[in-house]
């Protein structure tokens, strides 16, 4: 199963950005990912793909 | 026909000019050149392909691709034409070094179970991907776009002896352009050499000159009846994925195997010996789209963000080609430890990745970005620090 949730961040100058986690869980076999939001990147094109597909992802934590 | 024969002849000389030998020419002997030599392709880095005899595997040496893209080795992948059931393992084996002049090479089989043929529009294989900037000597897209040529070794089982595909697409930025060739593999390793021309859209459509992809190579290995196409050595604006007349259906029988190794990509019209670089050159290749930092305690400086986060940018021996994703190795935990005047604190939560913008020349530095690791507690906001990595992280910016 292929769960995705947003990740808040901030850089070194305090600027905020975004990351979405990606978690899949195959039996007691769990792989994370994090992702950048770069639209080169295939993580982040597969997550665009499922997010067009209808999905949302889990909101960042507060 | 006219014929020339020279005896006792050690000295050839034109007092009004240069020697021009038009045919091919063949010397037996030992040839020494006291002058320059000046070839009409490169001598050295003359091979496009990286990890083309498999020996980089950072990822491990065994998987089982099934429906999604599936890395390999290092520069290799699954093809899955329609998401297709590409049900194999594929693994690095030792090869026949006499034979093949490899240590290793590439093994895909066919899973049991029974097997999934392809239908309609299905196809499966493997691929190498090149980058569009690493091959604009090529000249693509004029009257002056050079021939080149694919040399390799492969092999099947019994079962699956027959006519397989090689489709080499290029993108030129908005169009994808392909060939198909027809190959006939045996139970024998053979070194096969495919001509690349430079003909049809080549000579009017550009490879992207971007650190995207501009060229891909794909091994198809199965095709649906959809897909089926005539053999062509003329580059066409097709997109899809394709098999040719004749190609068989590897996954007919859970026995089938295929091998793959001494993988060559080069300017002109004649395969030359396979280019055998250092395990180095080749990792380092391999770093600038995977790369991983071990779980052997490995230390990043940084500085400490806040009272429980802190920031460091790991290096890379190269720049890796856009910025990557991070992931831990499958089935372990975030461990890692905040190293500042305070001790050793845990920053666990889910590391954060800052997304930087690359040139043209693939990137202006050397780092994998900037991480932030939160999760921590008590610290100064902006002391030097460390992160120790008790799990190792990997970075990810394949292409695609």
């Amino acid at each position: 199963m292929v769960k995705y949730k947003l990740l808040n961040s901030i850089n070194e100058d305090k600027h905020p950005y975004q990351n979405v986690i990606k978690t899949t869980e195959n039996g007691d076999v769990v792989t994370e990912i994090t992702i950048p939001f770069d639209e080169r990147n295939i993580y982040y094109k597969e997550y665009l793909k499922w997010v067009a597909e209808g999905n949302t992802a889990e909101p960042a934590d507060e | 026909m006219a014929v020339l024969k020279l005896n006792n002849v050690t000295t050839i000389t034109e007092s009004s000019g240069a020697i021009t030998i038009t045919p091919n020419t063949t010397a037996s002997g030992n040839l020494t050149v006291s002058g320059d030599l000046v070839p009409s392709t490169p001598l050295s880095h003359r091979n496009m392909v990286y990890n083309g005899g498999m020996k980089v595997a950072q990822r491990g040496t065994s998987f089982s691709p099934t429906t999604e893209v599936t890395y390999l080795m290092d520069g290799w992948r699954t093809a899955h034409g329609n998401i297709y059931n590409f049900d194999t393992t594929i693994t690095r084996v030792a090869t026949g070094f006499n034979e093949t002049g490899q240590t290793y090479c590439m093994k895909v089989e066919a899973d049991a179970g029974p097997p999934t043929a392809p239908a309609t529009s299905d196809n499966g294989g493997i691929s190498h991907i090149f980058e569009g900037q690493d091959l604009q000597h090529l000249q693509y897209g004029g009257s002056n776009a050079k021939d080149i040529v694919l040399s390799f070794w492969a092999k099947v089982s019994t079962n699956a002896v027959g006519t397989y595909t090689v489709q080499p697409r290029f993108y030129d930025g908005s169009t994808y352009h392909s060939q198909y060739h027809a190959i006939s593999l045996t139970t024998t390793w053979t070194q096969y050499e495919i001509l690349i021309p430079a003909n049809g859209s080549a000579l009017t459509s550009a490879i992207t000159n971007t650190n995207t992809k501009g060229l891909e190579i794909f091994w198809f290995l199965c095709a649906g009846v959809d897909d089926i196409v005539s053999a062509t050595s003329t580059w066409n604006d097709i997109t899809g994925y394709r098999g040719v007349t004749g190609q068989t259906n590897f996954l007919d029988s859970a026995d089938n195997e295929f091998y793959l190794t001494g993988v060559q990509l080069e300017l002109g019209s004649n395969a030359t010996p396979f280019e055998h670089r250092t395990f180095q050159d080749d990792l380092l290749s391999c770093q600038r789209y995977f790369y991983v930092i071990g779980s052997n305690r490995h230390y990043i400086a940084g500085r400490t963000s806040g009272s429980s986060g802190m920031h460091c940018a790991p290096t890379c021996p190269v720049p890796m080609n856009h910025t990557p994703a991070i992931g831990l190795a499958t089935g372990k935990s975030r461990n890692y430890d905040c190293i500042n005047q305070n001790g050793a604190t845990g920053v666990n939560s889910a590391i954060a990745i800052e997304t930087y913008s690359t040139d043209i020349t693939g990137g202006t530095q050397n780092t994998v970005g900037n991480l932030h690791f939160t999760g921590g507690s008590g610290f100064t906001d902006g002391r030097v620090c460390c992160v120790r990595t008790n799990e190792g992280i990997t970075f990810e910016s394949e292409l695609s």
